[in-house]
């Protein structure tokens, strides 16, 4: 569970995140929104590593700010950072046991069936002895994904953690999600959103533009999308489809044949709306 | 039964009976020989033999071998990491050699430099604990309950207690080797220096980056050793004993370093947290 | 996952393992684990031994695969390995002895095994069924399991001159049965 009221931060002059309010989970929490609108920041605000300047901010029902609360919602949390320094002389083993000592795993054998399960949950068994520096980016990120998931925790807060993933192992993300009972995870990706969400919040510019369910994200398009052979200026937003008509985004003509939304829709209008001011 | 046909293969009854441990011992020995060079014979007795014995020794070699690398014991306290072990190494190099080599080829400003440098080691482990480069994991250690005072200082008990040795045989290599220093002189730093290590460890709890302290504290301090052994033009290194290693001087440093010790345990959650941007 | 793990030779698996590949030590362990597992048990009753050696076995393939020579059967240079675990294993025990000896006694073939190995087997291996079960383990210890004198007087528990004598004896008596 997530609460924000009135959260902001700035870095210097920029305000990365600008009085951000939401209520968000159990469930996976998709966060949306283009390159630089703040996910990145939130995510961090709500992974304890960044303090907000304003507003308040409730992790797991827990008060971040106040030492003791903090230090319990580290217990109960599993981070993905946008960026994980992995070492790249280590091995993936090495890494989780590392990153498992931080989060008091200290029973060695406890350890390493630990280590040994999230390994195994994200597959990567093979090849948990070779050096990182030898893997592919998708199964860096696994073995950041692993050490997110060590302990089962109670909330995972995952910085674009389809990142580098091929299809099936983006499948594959989903029943890894389901183990957790929040997952707040930023994605740039309208599709991740489709697969993996049960909410979504769209941020523009530091600001929460759309939170609800995914249908409800498509359900702000309905009755404004039409499709046609030609284009049409008087739509806000024409493009060609895969399957060559042109798909229509704003308010429809008389007689226009209006089809249902998509989640694309809906954020293509909320992305237009926000460009237009 | 077999044919003799070259290459001959081993018939199913006899693979059976050696697998029961019951074949005559001159088949038994032909077929040992034949399965060391024949793959699809080998494949052929472990399709016979009993997959669960096979699984079973399986996890036990699976148990042995997942374990952290050998390379990574020092990992263990999640303490040294190899950026940490590297700094150790910096800072042996800073207070060992440079100091030493300075000695050998210039006399007198050799010890004035090595008596600059001795208590920077442990202000130097202070503020390499606190970069990011002390940490592969970087963000994801970040949000785990071990974040926080208890690696910091840690991080620099470790690098300190490198590095403060090696300047105490750096003086005894110049007492033994260019010329004698009293004993007052040789331990006459130490306390200065552990106060400017907690001075820096206390800057970790404050919005000031503990880089910038280290830096600060150094500087001062060499320019008041500077000062010390400086009378008309000459470097005079038995000076500083009478400035530094006096009563006062002395117990003003133990002063300090309790303040600052006391000071950063009571703002122990302040570390990192506050300080992150 | 990327590779068809059928696709790759032994020693291309004992090169993935020296980067740490568990996976390709998982392929070589279940190509080999069951034919070694049975090999060392022929020589040993003890299952829990026979374990023990067959993981101490794949526990220095994974610690130093490098010391494969990269010539000859990777699966001759298992064996070499194990027996020599084998040994270190049963070195230390006062009833290597009786084992060993109850083990030999297990193996004297019937009058019935010996009329089937008759028509079964070549002429060597004919050869090779008419000697005393002393010679033959001795024959099995030097010239199939390639142990020295010294390694196969300890694995059957008897004087490095006695195993000598025995294949002097083995030798003569081959050659006779075969010219």
């Amino acid at each position: 569970m997530i609460e924000a009221v009135e959260l902001t931060k700035a870095f210097g002059r920029t305000r990365a995140v600008d009085g951000v309010s939401l209520s968000a989970g159990p469930g996976v929490i998709g966060l949306l929104g283009p390159n630089g609108a703040g996910k990145t920041t939130l995510l961090r605000m709500a992974a304890t590593v960044l303090a907000p300047d304003a507003g308040r901010l409730r992790v797991l029902g827990l008060d971040p700010a106040r030492p003791d609360e903090r230090l319990e919602i580290r217990r109960r949390l599993g981070y993905l950072p946008q960026s994980p320094g992995l070492y790249p002389g280590f091995t993936p083993y090495d890494m989780v046991d590392y990153v498992a000592i931080l989060k008091e795993h200290s029973d060695r054998r406890a350890r390493q069936q630990e280590v040994r399960r999230v390994l195994a949950a994200v597959e990567l068994e093979d090849v948990m002895h070779r050096k990182i520096r030898s893997l592919s980016g998708g199964k860096r990120q696994r073995v950041a994904l692993a050490t997110a998931m060590l302990g089962n925790p109670d909330l995972l807060v995952l910085d674009e953690p389809a990142n580098g993933l091929d299809p099936d192992q983006r499948l594959r993300l989903r029943s890894l999600l389901s183990q957790a009972p929040t997952v707040l995870m930023s994605t740039h990706n309208i599709s991740e959103v489709t697969a993996l969400c049960h909410q979504v919040v769209v941020v523009f510019d530091g600001r929460v533009r759309f939170a609800g369910t995914p249908a409800d994200l498509a359900g702000l398009a309905a009755g404004r999308v039409w499709e046609d052979d030609r284009q049409d200026p008087e739509a806000i937003r024409s493009w060609l489809t895969a399957a060559g008509s042109y798909r229509h985004l704003g308010d429809p003509p008389t007689g226009a044949s209006v089809v249902d939304p998509t989640l694309d829709d809906g954020y293509l209008l909320l992305a237009r709306e926000e460009h237009t001011g | 039964m077999s044919t003799h046909r070259e290459p001959w293969h081993a018939a199913d009854g006899d693979l059976a009976a050696y697998l029961a441990g019951d074949g005559p011992p001159v088949l038994s020995a032909s077929l040992e020989s034949h399965l060391t060079s024949c793959a699809a014979c080998r494949g052929r007795l472990a399709s016979l033999a009993d997959d669960a014995g096979r699984d079973e020794a399986w996890a036990r070699l699976a148990d042995a071998i997942d374990r952290p690398s050998r390379r990574s014991w020092l990992l263990r306290p999640a303490v040294a990491t190899p950026a940490t072990l590297r700094a150790a190494l910096a800072a042996v190099l800073l207070v060992g050699l440079v100091p030493l080599l300075t000695a050998a080829l210039v006399g007198d400003a050799g010890l004035v430099a090595l008596l600059v440098a001795a208590p920077l080691a442990p202000v130097a482990a202070v503020a390499l604990a606190y970069r990011d480069v002390s940490d592969p994991s970087g963000e994801i250690s970040l949000a785990t309950p071990a974040a926080g005072l208890r690696l910091v200082a840690l991080r620099a008990l470790l690098v300190a207690a490198v590095a403060v040795p090696v300047a105490l045989l750096g003086l005894l290599a110049v007492d033994l080797a260019v010329e004698d220093v009293p004993v007052r002189l040789a331990f006459a730093w130490c306390l200065p220096g552990l106060a400017l290590a907690a001075v820096t460890l206390l800057a970790g709890t404050t919005r000031i980056d503990p880089l910038h302290v280290a830096l600060g504290a150094a500087g001062g301090w060499a320019l008041l050793v500077l000062t010390a052994v400086t009378t008309r033009q000459t470097l005079r290194p038995e000076a500083f004993a009478d400035v530094v290693a006096a009563p006062a001087t002395q117990t003003l440093a133990l002063a300090v370093g309790l303040a600052a010790v006391v000071l950063t345990v009571a703002r122990r959650d302040a570390v990192v947290y506050r300080r992150t941007a | 996952m990327t590779v068809d793990p059928a696709l790759r030779s032994d020693r291309e698996l004992l090169a993935e393992i020296a980067e740490g590949d568990r996976g390709a030590l998982h392929e070589l362990f279940t190509r080999h684990q069951p034919w070694l597992a049975a090999r060392v048990r022929q020589r040993c009753s003890d299952p829990a031994i026979v374990a023990e050696v067959v993981n101490d076995t794949f526990l220095v393939v994974w610690d130093k695969p490098q010391k494969y020579a990269g010539q000859g059967e990777v699966a001759a240079w298992l064996w070499g390995i194990a027996i020599r675990t084998l040994l270190h294993r049963l070195r230390p025990r006062k009833s290597v002895l009786e084992r060993l000896a109850g083990l030999r006694h297990e193996h004297e073939p019937s009058a019935e095994e010996a009329v089937l190995l008759a028509v079964e087997h070549s002429d060597v291996g004919r050869a090779l069924g008419r000697l005393s079960p002393e010679l033959i383990a001795v024959v099995q210890a030097t010239v199939i399991d390639g142990l020295s004198t010294r390694e196969a007087a300890a694995l059957l528990g008897i004087p490095s001159g006695t195993v000598k004598s025995r294949m002097s004896r083995a030798r003569t008596e081959l050659r006779e049965a075969l010219l």
